[in-house]
């Protein structure tokens, strides 16, 4: 739940002095500064905010704020955040953690969390790679990609957390981008403000180990017409709400286009909420 | 706090069989020296109380209490006298109270090193305590540190906690003793065992010979220091478990130096009877030249 009690908090007051050793250029630190100002823009003070990271570069977010901060195990950032709301529902709960973390040892909790519409909300930074143990390949990198650190392209397939996301249950569904911080801030208020499960994907460029889906390369600077990768779906009219009175037929062409957009990649990015549905209880 | 209900490994081993295999492991499991508490309960009405000051001691602590039961036990059914809930303490530890109109920003110290061991305890959601929680070695504060220092003193704050518990933890919760109290013959044992023991003493008290068993409840941090005038009045110690290599009775010489005369040990997956036991001890007070009795099953 959330409760604005002071309308003087500012992103300021979320910063914390503390060494960091995310490297220059990091998207970590544009997903940092959009949860600071998210949070202070709802006006939440520190004490009601409980941030919960996973194990990797993502996971130590946690630290950089002056909130309840929990650095928990590897892959169990879900079960430990779960807990947390159960244990005082006042609280607002987010979760951050990699895509190696959540979809790879992780994914067990992930597709179960997705069973609980617990009011949580899951911000995972998807680079494509494991950063902190010099970028071997994460769940999310496609077949057949050969980021720098493999010594040939992917054998495996990839996991598409946002289609998982659905599937499991997860009741709002959303997709970001590290350096579009002020999209990135609307974004994570509003899977806050969501009464359910939240799952918000961040396309985080890694700058040490992925230099494939770089900055440039989301900016289309690959492309001879310079056309950029990423969209906004709210510019395009996508309505991503399935209201709490929606018949079984609206729910279906719901799916479809999620389904469809959630499968956009490479020629055409979207960004934006894709799902918010209101026909599931939350706990 | 965890539930660690044995049964026969390795592996899926014998899913609907028991054991008392993992006494070593629930107090060593882990890497590093991680201090927990273990506790094993001895009958149904036990594991109900235990339950209840497992959760207790994990808030005292704030450290991992393992309620150790086994898979006899779990499985048991029988009728017990109402449970008292009126006598149940929730215990939620030392908790922090924070300065008056704060927000988080006052240098609380989650892990703050006193004299004890013990730091107060924030809760996630409290206004003025904030704080920091990691896996990794951390300062006071709660920030992830590797210096040498701070090591020591974190490592030396846990132990402190571990010291504690033995001093404030009552005798009757580290072990209980049944049948003649001042008699030499001793049987010591843990969990599950405890029904078939007290039988097998009955018989024995009916044939004319004293015995007495001393149930240790704690198993870690072990109670040596309450146990050693058993120990040294005791003639014969006979260790009985459910496992393989006695585990306890490696675990109670490694702790007081007493290794056991006898060892009685089960290990095919079937609880111990009563009457079993009753003749192994039979044999064991006739001076049987076998240190290691092995209980079996031969008509199954």
């Amino acid at each position: 739940m959330v409760t604005a009690t002071t309308p003087k908090i500012t992103a300021k007051d979320y910063r914390v002095e503390h060494a960091n050793d995310w490297c220059p250029g990091c998207g970590d630190f544009g997903i940092l500064n959009a949860l600071q100002q998210a949070v202070a823009g709802l006006g939440l003070r520190p004490h009601q905010v409980a941030v919960f990271g996973g194990i990797g570069c993502s996971g130590k977010a946690m630290y950089y704020l002056p909130v309840y901060g929990v650095h928990t195990l590897h892959g169990r950032v879900l079960s430990f955040a779960t807990g947390a709301k159960l244990a005082n529902p006042e609280l607002t709960v987010i979760a951050v953690g990699g895509d190696g973390d959540g979809l790879g040892i992780g994914a067990g909790h992930f597709v179960n969390t997705g069973r609980r519409n617990v009011d949580l909300t899951y911000i995972l930074f998807n680079n494509e790679v494991y950063g902190l143990t010099k970028g071997q390949a994460a769940p999310t990198l496609a077949m057949g990609l050969q980021p720098k650190s493999l010594p040939e392209p992917n054998i495996q397939g990839q996991i598409n957390p946002l289609l998982l996301a659905m599937a499991v249950g997860f009741t709002w569904i959303g997709r970001g981008y590290a350096y579009n911080v002020k999209h990135l801030v609307e974004l994570i208020q509003k899977a806050i403000r969501h009464p359910g499960l939240a799952y918000l994907d961040v396309l985080q460029p890694c700058p040490t180990y992925n230099d494939l889906h770089t900055r440039d390369w989301y900016a289309g600077k690959d492309r001879g017409d310079g056309r950029p990768r990423l969209y906004l779906l709210e510019k395009e009219g996508y309505d991503p709400v399935i209201p709490a009175d929606a018949d079984a037929a609206t729910i279906a062409a719901k799916t479809q286009q999620f389904i469809a957009k959630a499968q956009e990649w490479d020629d055409r990015i979207p960004l934006g909420v894709f799902l918010e549905n209101r026909a599931v209880p939350h706990f | 706090m965890v539930t660690l209900y044995q049964r026969g490994g390795p592996a899926t081993g014998m899913p609907t069989r028991t054991e008392q295999g993992d006494l070593l492991f629930a107090i060593r499991a882990g890497h590093s020296e991680t201090p927990r508490l273990v506790l094993a309960s001895g009958d149904l009405v036990e594991a109900f109380y235990d339950a209840v000051q497992a959760f207790n001691y994990a808030e005292r602590y704030q450290t991992v209490v393992v309620h150790l039961v086994d898979k006899a036990l779990a499985s048991t059914t029988c009728t017990v006298p109402p449970f008292d809930l009126e006598a149940i303490r929730i215990e939620r530890g030392e908790l922090f109270v924070p300065p008056a109109d704060t927000d988080g920003r006052n240098g609380y110290k989650r892990f703050a090193l006193t004299a004890s061991g013990i730091s107060p305890r924030a809760l996630l959601g409290q206004p003025g305590g904030t704080h920091w929680l990691t896996g990794g070695e951390h300062t006071e504060l709660g920030r992830v540190t590797e210096d040498p220092g701070v090591r020591e003193q974190m490592m030396e704050k846990r132990a402190r906690k571990m010291e504690l518990a033995l001093r404030e933890i009552p005798r009757e919760e580290k072990f209980k003793v049944y049948g003649d109290a001042e008699a030499p013959f001793t049987v010591m044992s843990w969990g599950s065992n405890k029904g078939a023991i007290l039988e097998a003493l009955q018989r024995l008290a009916d044939d004319g010979l004293a015995a007495r068993l001393v149930q240790v409840r704690l198993l870690w941090p072990f109670p040596a220091d309450d146990l050693q005038p058993f120990l040294d009045s005791a003639d014969p110690l006979v260790v009985v478990e459910t496992n393989y290599s006695g585990q306890f009775a490696q675990l109670l010489r490694a702790q007081t130096g007493r290794a056991s005369d006898y060892l009685v040990v089960k290990y095919n997956g079937r609880p111990i009877s009563g009457e079993e036991l009753y003749r192994a001890l039979c044999a064991i007070a006739r001076g049987c030249d076998e240190r290691r009795l092995v209980l079996r099953n031969p008509w199954e």
